[in-house]
């Protein structure tokens, strides 16, 4: 019985995982639910702990932060061991970059870094690195988190992950932070890279943000067919797969396209639905319709 | 020459920020515990050293409780303000190869201007 019930723990484990990489979150939050339900059946500790820490990191990939966080300090505090120690420590950092508390996140990020030297799991240092990355990003450190992601790639190559995840969100995320330094050929190089690897590896989420930036480039670049397309292309990703900060920012983007493009109308339907995110702010329109801020934003800063 | 634009641009909504911020008696640690972010972060913000999310920009607005025309454009003349705003979105939806060309232009009339003498102001 308990047979049937850890095998069913390990195949909903390891669908979860794959559905994590595949950016379909939400089913891959109801696997991990129905994991933990069975860790607790089988009064495992040790297994509830692995459980509730890949629901965790659905529910962050999400955007869920406040659940994703819940349990997290308690799980750091007990346990010795360094993979748990690693998993919790990422995620704490992960949970507290999407809050905005981006110092405490760098703690926690290093913590995780510490952890993973040495359990010889290239992809765990390599994710360490791509969110050390994130959070310098974050903080407007473009060249500390350049450095970041190309260690993190390094890593990758001299690992063997070849295409495999997580090198299509460093790349993009490598892509998109030179985007942010101007070197727009060289981002749209990269992300174009990524964007391939995403497909391959069947990543949407990856796919839909490869898009996003590509649109803000090409929107930058004034090259607008091709901003409007790869806006298009990202939003209805976002929609399919209920990515809302993916969506606000496409609207954004849609919406200053059609604006650069002539087409106000285009531009008005796009800001409205922005708009109706931010309801407290009646101005949004007006302010994006007057001011160019393409180059005072950054579309992955989550707060 | 693009990267000198860009950062003009960061520039002129820190320093506008800064003005507000400080025409209404707020430290830099209240603005940054209302809007939500770390005071360290606001400071770079007002330098144009720090990239912001839409949602803290956005925010910024609603803690200033103002109008558009009220945050950017307050120390321009009344009169002028309609023509700038249009003549800003016109030249947002050139390519950068014809801003520069527009810029060299503008900077080729200031000269002759000078030379005649008629610059408005002079």
């Amino acid at each position: 019985m308990d047979g049937d019930r850890l095998a069913s723990y390990s195949d909903l484990t390891t669908e979860g995982n794959n559905l994590v990489r595949r950016g379909d979150f939400r089913r891959a939050i109801d696997n991990f639910e129905r994991a933990l339900r069975l860790a607790d059946d089988l009064q495992d500790p040790a297994l509830h702990v692995k459980a509730l820490l890949n629901l965790s990191t659905a529910r962050l990939a999400a955007g869920d932060i406040k659940e994703a966080e819940k349990g997290l300090r308690e799980i750091l505090l007990k346990t010795r061991d360094p993979q748990t120690i690693f998993v919790t420590s990422s995620n704490l950092a992960s949970a507290l970059r999407r809050q905005g508390r981006l110092d405490r996140a760098l703690l926690y990020a290093r913590r995780a870094l510490r952890a993973c030297e040495g359990l010889e799991n290239i992809s765990w240092r390599a994710t360490c690195h791509n969110l050390l990355g994130n959070i310098y990003m974050n903080m407007s450190y473009l060249d500390d988190a350049v450095a970041e992601y190309r260690f993190a790639l390094t890593l990758g190559e001299k690992g063997g992950l070849g295409t495999a995840y997580p090198v299509d969100y460093i790349k993009e995320n490598l892509g998109y932070c030179l985007l942010l330094k101007k070197r727009h050929r060289q981002g749209i190089a990269i992300i174009l890279e990524a964007l391939q690897i995403a497909q391959r590896n069947g990543n949407t989420r990856c796919l839909a943000e490869c898009h996003q930036d590509l649109s803000f480039a090409y929107m930058q670049l004034k090259d607008l067919p091709r901003a409007r397309e790869h806006g298009e292309k990202s939003l209805e990703l976002a929609i399919q797969q209920d990515y809302r900060d993916i969506q606000k920012n496409c609207y954004y983007l849609l919406g200053e396209t059609h604006l650069l493009m002539g087409d106000d109308a285009g531009s008005d339907g796009y800001f409205d639905l922005l708009q109706e995110f931010f309801p407290e702010v009646p101005v949004i329109k007006d302010f994006l319709r007057t001011f160019d801020v393409s180059s005072i934003i950054n579309l992955k800063n989550p707060v | 020459m693009m990267t000198a634009k860009f950062k003009k641009q960061s520039l002129l909504v820190g320093s506008r920020i800064r003005s507000l911020r400080k025409d209404r008696d707020l430290t830099q640690a209240d603005l940054a515990a209302r809007i939500g972010i770390q005071q360290s972060d606001l400071c770079r913000m007002e330098n144009g050293e720090y990239k912001v999310s839409l949602e803290t920009l956005f925010r910024i607005l609603s803690v200033f409780e103002m109008n558009i025309a009220e945050f950017f454009h307050e120390d321009l003349p009344g009169a002028l303000r309609e023509r700038d705003a249009e003549i800003l979105r016109l030249f947002h939806r050139l390519s950068p190869r014809s801003q520069e060309e527009l810029i060299d232009y503008m900077q080729f009339k200031l000269q002759f201007e000078d030379r005649l003498g008629n610059r408005k102001g002079n």
